[in-house]
């Protein structure tokens, strides 16, 4: 098994401390690493209860993950399996909080997915640029 | 995740999002309106770890280490508390930053073996490899392996400590300076300084390696 397999130039470029890779895949992994770090940093819960939970559905991951034969390649694809338990650990620390339920957030995923996408800046209105 | 339910939906009936980014969606404004969380601080926190928070501010360490002996003392002593003199701040993840100094006979590298536990202040968020079940179980069954893999071969001699971080204790590794570096000044000494030379999964390479890729 390959470990990692980052593409020339990009993970370890001599030179910088920087990389090419992107911090966060996509944008809702920003915002639920945002949700549960500004939380644990306030009075409903502290970090180590999220960490707590963390662990838990990153083992059961794990686990999955074994029980469903090779290891993957930690590759780009692994990004969302992460930010997925990331974001199961934040729904199970909020509802255990008492902060949601399971229901009203189910409810509330349905009714934005039954809404229209809400209009651009660029719908509705002229060109934005005639050259 | 959980919820059968939610599974026999299909998630491509033109939902304007589904998945995970519609039930994230559908916490946030949930928490918004409850008045539990601000926007205005998630676009703030985004906005920093995107932007302002990244391997950069632990190569500017690793290069104050490198020119100044007193600065590397006290560093090695208390690492939280040495990074406020470079202008950094502890801060989140960063409460109980420790120092592992690679020298000629020890090489140390990171890992956290049950997430992704990370110094934040000093290298930003994680790689994804470093939170891969792989690297997770591989740095500690097989790390002289994994290095390998980071193209990294240790000569027998050196001995290799790996450090599994935890919410309490979080490691950086200060890599040895490279050879030839002597004419460099601190600024110069930090553009040469890798994330992976940090991590332990890499080492800085000499000046003439790095200037001849770009």
């Amino acid at each position: 098994m390959k470990l990692v397999a980052p593409p020339a130039g990009t993970a370890t470029a001599p030179g910088s401390a920087n990389t090419a890779e992107a911090v966060f895949a996509e944008p809702w992994e920003a915002r639920a690493f945002a949700l549960a770090v500004t939380l644990s940093g306030g009075e409903h819960f502290a970090w180590d209860d999220f960490r707590d939970l963390l662990i838990a559905e990153i083992a059961a991951g794990d686990a999955a993950a074994a029980n469903a034969g090779p290891a993957r390649l930690p590759d780009d694809t692994a990004a969302a399996p992460y930010y997925e338990r990331w974001l199961a650990a934040l729904e199970k620390i909020l509802c255990a909080k008492a902060m949601l339920n399971a229901e009203e957030i189910d409810l509330r995923a349905a009714a934005i997915a039954a809404s229209p996408p809400a209009p651009t800046k660029a719908q509705g209105r002229g060109p934005i640029k005639i050259a | 995740m959980s919820g059968k339910h939610r599974d026999d939906h299909d998630h491509d009936h033109n939902a304007p999002e589904s998945g995970p980014a519609l039930r994230v969606k559908a916490i946030e404004t949930l928490l918004v309106e409850k008045g539990l969380v601000d926007p205005k601080a998630l676009d703030a926190l985004v906005d920093t770890y995107e932007n302002k928070v990244g391997p950069r501010n632990g190569a500017r360490v690793v290069a104050r280490a490198w020119v100044d002996p007193v600065f590397k003392a006290r560093l090695l002593e208390d690492a939280a508390v040495a990074i406020e003199e470079v202008g950094l701040a502890a801060g989140p993840q960063g409460e109980h930053l420790t120092a592992l100094e690679n020298t000629a006979t020890v090489h140390n590298m990171v890992v956290c073996t049950l997430c992704s536990c990370y110094p934040w202040p000093v290298l930003g968020l994680p790689p994804v490899w470093y939170k891969s079940a792989a690297y997770r179980s591989r740095a500690v069954s097989d790390p002289r392996g994994v290095l390998h893999e980071f193209g990294l071969d240790l000569p027998p001699g050196v001995e290799l400590r790996v450090w599994d971080s935890s919410a309490e204790l979080r490691y950086m590794v200060l890599p040895m300076r490279p050879a030839g570096t002597e004419h460099l000044n601190e600024e110069e000494l930090a553009a040469l300084v890798t994330r992976d030379s940090m991590i332990g999964t890499g080492v800085v390479a000499a000046p003439t390696a790095a200037g001849a890729t770009k």
